[in-house]
């Protein structure tokens, strides 16, 4: 009896040796602990300035979590396309552009939060637009954006012109300005959102109308084998109204090519009265530039009938193998509280005007809401359309009625024809065929497929050096076909691009900007990760503290940099990230800063740099060892 | 000890006993509260649930009377007064027209968005009534009831519907407990657990999903979580005890039967049982207490017993203490203790002064000084012996010591024995004073002595009366035997007969008196040997024969035949039973009577013997009743004149019940006066194997006799004379010396064969019979000396005496006076 105990003791002890090292293997596998035994969590941030914003709050609430931040795309596509690759879904991932048919092949992947209690924060109203018919909540809305009118207030009072309150206040404002010589309502009509926004915004009444709500009802839990076109009652009118917006905000042939910078000037410049702009932005300028910026809600034909367009600032979800650790688990739901909480989501609206979705988080409209308010306290709230095709058909079909190629009623035939039969040409075409692999993993030689990637610009710009901001490259690069949508999905944003001649002595200080910390203490690379991009230069750092790096040496091509040596300097993306306020607060040396300036590249982002040189090499290159990062005191 | 750890079992029985009771009422009062605290709380909560059912229910009616009215109302103002008069009665927050896109107007002419998804496709289109959570900017979350409404308008605004709204935490008046002090928690959860109506007391806040929560506790697994969301989802109700933040709490739950909402209610556990737990551990308190006051009184009956156990105890101690100290001062015993190690006296008898004369206090400070005792250095000191006893062992010892102060010799008997007390080993001695046994037994022993000297006077005087009247009773019959075959007259014919039967019932007397005497001395012994049985009855038949030569009585037998006749058996004495018994019969029967003689063999204690019957019946004089009854005594004859015409001594039968009773058997006498007496004989005897019985030897033939030479040393002269006489009567050649020593000489100095036989007397001059047997024995240059036959002829004709002639080692032996026919068959015997 003795005996036979003792040998169940013994398998019991060897079964759950067996049973812990399974799990051991596996939580390796799936990063849930580091060396330091820290539990590791990977979240993936759809923004730069999500990544900014948060990433060093997380880090400094969790400091027993080691979080890997990488910064992801706006679409869910990227998500899907991760999976397609046989790659796992991060921890925690994030995404702007969404609705819940997109999201659906998504769902065996992620984890039902509607059991926990981070959901029941949320108000039910809101929540619920993100239920599944099986009752699972996958996807939670961060806080809202308003993404509306922004109207200089100050060109208004200059003018004698009222802020409008209605449609016809609204174009009469356009003509007022118009009659002064400036230009009563612009935007970048050449983005998709924006048309997407534009034409939606125009005839949010017939969208919000019982039909309007019973199609988007229908058209949300359509399925792949059962799409769902546009109705018959609202949308002919909402093609129609947006022919009439085109018309009233007197858009011109060729608006429809316009870049946020091209019409930001003007604005800035007094210009322009009114733009398409987000409230966040509006209170940025109010306040960066002294422009008193307003948000103006898309006008009804009376004020009862004005709607702000709002839509989640992101939506998140949590991969699914998260639940296999329950430790992981919990640290995940703690960081979701937290992220969902009032200070939280502070920190992702960054200060700017935003709207909760979650009880008892109280962030107080900004003043660039204040015209708005009315519409805010009626609820006139929309929240946009924003499956990736509508923006994409959006754009097309908007671009098509710009350019007068589509009246309303074609319009509305071509943009039902593509919502049931959506292609995206960009993942259609094989572009080229990589042979070699290169993960995004950042060992103490950085990460292979971010120095591949800068290699690759490098090589096509025929730059001497390239730096580039650390996490440039947002998914390992795999071995086989690529479309121009994949390759895309590398580089993670698009960013401004400056090439020019420095001296070595330049690149020196260039540098010294990027990695050391400041006397002030700020520190541009608290994390490894986010350690410089460059090709043709090499550099050592001595990670003297957890989070805290000096730089050490820097090779050109093998040898010691020299001072007086003139390069070609490619620089792609390193800017703005160290200068923000809420990021590091390091203003780059202000001649370095003007010749970064004289050396933009018009027109010309790091996306389209990088599509180029891949046009041109047709394969990503290989990477090298950039940085040596040395433990040290 | 078996008796302590019965009672040590039986106590942890019975405190396991207990323990269980305890446990199990434990168990019993815990499921009996929680089963009353769940149905309790089960029938608050449903209360408050129906509470909130009530009001939607309410409500609804309520809305559904007031559309008529507000769709003919006359102006706006009627319209404010009667929904306010309705907000009054309904307590609800706010009043809602809405249109068919899901505005709203209020009252006061607010206009919004309603959001109600896919419900306001419900309220519009299909007309049924539906209750809503939404939310407005800057607003708690609000529970929204509408109805569908006629198409109205008010200022302007087209409705189609009301409704009314309630503040989810104005919802929670409904599901108000007033019970529990505040400390229960109610929710109105979704079935994935979101919480829709919190009221929760303080201990319970900031609790958006109940499941999750749930999930914090250990208590509950994850199947009973699942369980749980499953009976939100599919609206069945229960019930469960969990722990919050370590705290324990009844959880109830019941669909709230509207939306998919179900009621839970939840109390912590202590608060709920308050009273029970109250009257739970008062109950426990009083059963622990007569517990307890139970277990004290066992324990004092425990300890009172223990100390009457002891007290007894002690009595006994002293008791034993006192007996002993009055033993130890009056017995002759002297006890000491020693510790085993040292030899330290521990304890010794307070009487060793009297006994042997060393002061108690002298032995206590060294046990040595017992060594002045030793009468003599030869005896081993008995402490030097000590050491050799184990534990449970003792040794003894006779030692003979000096009492020290009256220097008188003393014989002491010494034991010691070695035990373990507790693990001690000890040596106690006992000196027990033997000194007056020793003087008894040494009286004792010269009076045996002197009996012994005395019954060997009474055996020689027997013997050398015996002797001495066998020798000239040998002359007397020998003579008359020789006169009578001189063939004299009729007249000394008729004298020699009379003298000869004198002399025959003379030395019957003689033999009689001798046997009975010693048999009393016990000088006869019983010596079984290895037999046939049935040649004993044929021996006494032939006896018989002589007898009854001159009679005429009937003599018939029965003679059983045996399985097996070899047994052992003194078959003399057997005989001589037997002879007397028949004697007797032949004797006290009359001619013409009959004598039945009957052997028959019985089964014995077991299968290794038998008893054997002896039946002897006649149909002689009888004897009367009271004389049957002393027949066995010595010297009793019946007073019936027979003695005259039966002569006889009297001890006949008196010998034959001793030597019956000697052999272990029964005799008993049935007689009727002149019909006849039976005798029947009983006498067990041990079966033998036919290899151990001597061959009989065989009946002496008609043997010639002629020629044969015989060395005849007899130192009486007529003795010698008739020997010689009616030996030569039969032509042996006789050679008489003087005494034994003449005997051995001539025996030596003729040549062998010279001498075919010797009779050697036993008492005479010079040289007895038995020291000249052993000279001529010893003769080594004699051929003859070895194997010549030397018979006996002698007086001492006891068994001892037969014995005595063979042990001396003679051939065979002839008691005098001597029966020619006995020396004729020893003669023939030996030749052979």
């Amino acid at each position: 009896m003795k005996t036979k105990r003792l040998l169940c003791l013994l398998l019991a002890v060897v079964m759950a040796a067996t049973m812990l090292a399974g799990c051991g293997s596996q939580n390796e596998g799936a990063g849930n602990k580091g060396d330091d035994g820290k539990i590791s969590i990977s979240m993936y941030m759809w923004d730069r300035s999500m990544l900014k914003e948060l990433s060093p709050w997380l880090e400094e609430k969790f400091p027993e979590i080691e979080f890997t931040f990488v910064q992801s795309f706006n679409t869910i596509e990227y998500y899907k396309d991760l999976l397609a690759r046989g790659e796992e879904i991060p921890d925690i991932i994030t995404c702007r552009r969404f609705s819940l048919n997109d999201a659906a092949p998504l769902a065996d992947h992620l984890m039902d939060l509607s059991q926990t209690e981070v959901a029941g924060t949320f108000y039910s109203s809101y929540l619920e637009v993100n239920r599944e018919t099986s009752g699972a909540i996958r996807w939670l809305p961060m806080c809202a954006e308003v993404d509306c009118t922004m109207a200089n207030k100050d060109l208004f009072d200059q003018y004698g012109i009222p802020l409008p309150t209605n449609y016809e206040e609204f174009v009469a404002a356009i003509d007022a300005f118009e009659a002064v010589g400036i230009k009563g309502y612009q935007t970048d009509w050449g983005y998709d959102y924006t048309c997407l926004e534009t034409m939606q915004g125009c005839a949010i009444p017939e969208l919000m109308s019982l039909e309007g709500t019973q199609w988007r009802m229908e058209y949300e839990s359509e399925t792949e084998e059962e799409q769902v076109g546009l109705d018959n009652v609202v949308w002919p009118k909402v093609f129609e109204k947006y022919e009439q917006f085109l018309k009233d905000v007197r858009f011109q042939p060729g608006d429809e090519e316009l870049q946020f910078s091209k019409t930001m000037e003007p604005y800035f410049a007094g210009q322009t009265a009114m733009v398409r702009n987000t409230a966040a932005l509006a209170d940025d300028i109010t306040k960066e530039r002294g422009i008193n910026s307003v948000i103006l809600p898309y006008f009804g034909e009376t004020s009862e009938d004005n709607w702000l367009l709002t839509y989640p600032m992101c939506q998140l979800a949590v991969s699914s193998t998260v639940e296999q650790d329950e430790a992981k688990r919990k640290a995940v739901l703690e960081v979701l509280s937290a992220i969902f909480s009032e200070e939280g989501q502070k920190h992702v609206a960054a200060g700017t005007s935003v709207l909760s979705y979650n009880k008892e988080v109280k962030i107080t409209p900004t003043p660039p809401l204040a015209y708005v308010q009315d519409c805010i306290d009626r609820n006139h709230l929309y929240m946009r359309l924003a499956s990736t095709e509508v923006f994409s058909i959006s754009q097309d079909v908007g671009h098509k009625m710009m350019t007068g190629e589509y009246d309303a009623k074609s319009a509305y035939e071509a943009f039902d024809a593509q919502i049931t039969n959506y292609v995206n040409p960009e993942a259609e075409e094989i572009l080229f065929t990589q042979e070699t692999a290169y993960s995004n993993d950042f060992t103490e030689h950085g990460s292979a497929a971010a120095s591949s990637l800068m290699n690759t610009i490098r090589d096509s710009m025929e730059a001497d050096i390239a730096i580039g901001y650390s996490p440039v490259a947002s998914t390992s690069i795999y071995a086989g076909d690529y479309t121009l949508q994949q390759a895309k999905w590398v580089l993670t944003a698009r960013n401004a691009v400056y090439q020019g001649e420095y001296t070595g002595e330049e690149v020196r200080r260039f540098m010294d900007w990027l990695v050391n910390m400041k006397e002030d203490g700020s520190n541009p690379i608290h994390h490894r990760n986010l350690m410089p991009v460059t090709s043709g230069l090499e550099y050592t750092v001595t990670e003297y503290e957890r989070g805290r790096f000096r730089l050490e040496e820097i090779t050109v091509d093998g040898k010691p940099l020299d001072d007086s040596a003139v390069y070609t300097l490619l620089l792609v993306g390193a800017d703005t990230f160290l200068e923000h306020e809420t990021f590091c607060n390091c203003p780059m040396p202000d001649d370095l800063k003007a010749k970064r300036e004289d050396y933009l590249v018009d027109d010309f982002s790091s996306q389209e740099c990088m599509q180029e040189a891949l046009e041109k090499t047709r394969q990503f290159l290989e990477p090298t060892e950039y940085v040596t990062i040395l433990p040290g005191e | 000890m078996k008796k302590r750890l019965l009672a040590l079992l039986l106590t942890l029985g019975l405190a396991a006993g207990l323990g269980w009771a305890g446990f199990a009422y434990f168990g019993f009062v815990s499921q009996t509260i929680y089963e009353e605290s769940t149905a309790h709380l089960t029938e608050i909560f449903h209360q408050a649930n129906q509470a909130l059912y009530n009001l939607v229910s309410v409500n609804w009616s309520r809305m559904r009377m007031w559309t008529p009215y507000l769709e003919t109302a006359e102006s706006e103002a009627d319209v404010v007064a009667y929904v306010n008069q309705a907000r009054e009665e309904s307590n609800f927050t706010d009043f809602y027209f809405i249109s068919r896109n899901g505005e709203y107007l209020t009252l006061t002419g607010d206009r919004g968005y309603l959001e109600l998804r896919n419900q306001l496709a419900d309220l519009i289109l299909e007309k049924q009534p539906v209750v809503a959570n939404s939310v407005v900017p800057d607003q708690p979350e609000i529970m929204v009831f509408a109805i569908p409404a006629g198409q109205g308008s008010y200022r302007a605004f087209t409705y189609e519907a009301i409704a009314i709204t309630y503040n989810n935490s104005d919802l929670v008046d409904a599901l108000k407990i007033s019970a529990f002090d505040g400390q229960a928690s109610t929710f109105a959860v979704l079935p994935d657990g979101r919480v829709v109506v919190d009221n929760s007391s303080e201990n319970l806040q900031d609790c958006h999903n109940l499941l999750s929560m749930l999930e914090e506790s250990e208590s509950l697994t994850d199947e009973e979580i699942a369980a749980l969301r499953k009976d939100f989802l599919t609206g069945h109700s229960g019930s469960m005890v969990l722990d919050i933040h370590d705290r324990s709490y009844y959880l109830v739950y019941e669909s709230a039967n509207f939306q998919n909402w179900t009621v839970v209610g939840i109390v912590p556990a202590d608060v709920v049982n308050a009273s029970m737990n109250k009257l739970q551990s008062t109950t426990m308190l009083v059963v622990s207490g007569i517990a307890i006051a139970l277990a004290v009184l066992f324990l004092l009956l425990v300890i009172q017993q223990n100390r009457q156990k002891l007290k007894r105890k002690d009595n006994e101690l002293l008791a034993r203490d006192e007996l002993f100290s009055k033993l130890s001062i009056n017995v002759d015993d002297v006890f000491l203790m020693m510790d085993a190690k040292d030899l330290r006296v521990e304890y010794v008898s307070p009487n060793i002064e009297k006994l042997i004369g060393i002061s108690e206090q002298e032995v206590l400070n060294d046990i040595h000084a017992l060594e002045h005792l030793i009468r003599t250095d030869e005896s081993v000191h008995v402490l030097d012996q000590l050491s050799k006893i184990l534990p449970g062992e003792q040794c003894e010892w006779d030692r003979e010591y000096i009492h020290q102060k009256t220097g008188e010799e003393m014989w002491f008997r010494v034991v010691a024995f070695c035990t373990d007390i507790q693990g001690e080993k000890k040596y106690i001695l006992d000196l027990s004073d033997r000194t007056k046994d020793k003087k008894i037994n040494q009286k004792l022993a010269d009076a045996v002595h002197t009996a012994e000297n005395a019954s060997r006077a009474k055996t020689t005087f027997l013997n050398n009366m015996s002797h001495d009247i066998r020798t000239p009773m040998n002359a007397i019959i020998g003579f008359t035997n020789i006169a009578l075959k001189q063939k004299p007259k009729p007249e000394v014919r008729n004298c020699l007969h009379k003298i000869s039967n004198s002399s025959e019932h003379l030395l019957t007397l003689i033999n009689d008196v001798l046997d009975i005497s010693r048999i009393e001395s016990g000088k006869i012994k019983f010596a079984p040997i290895p037999v046939d049985i049935t040649a004993v009855a044929d021996t006494v038949l032939s006896i018989m024969q002589g007898f009854l030569s001159d009679r005429n009585i009937a003599f018939r037998t029965d003679l059983a035949i045996p399985e097996t006749p070899y047994v052992l058996a003194d078959a003399v004495r057997i005989r001589e039973v037997l002879v007397n018994i028949l004697g007797n019969a032949v004797k006290f029967t009359e001619d013409g009577g009959a004598i039945d003689f009957a052997v028959s063999y019985h089964p014995g204690g077991d299968d290794r013997h038998i008893v054997v019957r002896y039946r002897v019946a006649d149909t002689g004089v009888g004897m009367s009743e009271g004389f049957v009854e002393h027949i066995f005594d010595e010297f009793s004859q019946e007073e019936n004149g027979a003695r005259t015409q039966y002569k006889g001594t009297g001890l006949g039968m008196a010998i034959t019940k001793r030597y019956v009773d000697l052999m272990g058997g029964t005799i008993s006498v049935e007689s009727k006066k002149d019909v006849g007496s039976t005798f029947t004989v009983e006498i067990p005897m041990e079966l033998t194997e036919e290899s151990k019985v001597q061959k009989q030897d065989l009946p002496a033939v008609e043997a010639n006799l002629m020629g044969v030479k015989i060395l005849l040393a007899e130192d009486n002269d007529l003795n010698a004379e008739i020997a010689t006489v009616q030996l030569e009567e039969l032509s042996i050649q006789v050679t008489r010396v003087a005494d034994g020593k003449e005997a051995v000489k001539t025996f030596a100095e003729n040549p062998p064969d010279t001498f075919d036989m010797i009779f050697m007397d036993i008492m005479m001059p010079e040289m007895n019979g038995y020291e000249a047997t052993a000279a001529i024995r010893a003769m080594q240059d004699h051929p003859d000396a070895r194997r010549i036959p030397i018979i006996a002829m002698t007086a001492n004709a006891f068994a001892e005496d037969v014995q005595a002639s063979l042990d001396a080692g003679m051939d065979g032996h002839i008691a005098k006076p001597i029966v020619m026919d006995e020396v004729i068959k020893e003669i023939a015997r030996n030749l052979n």
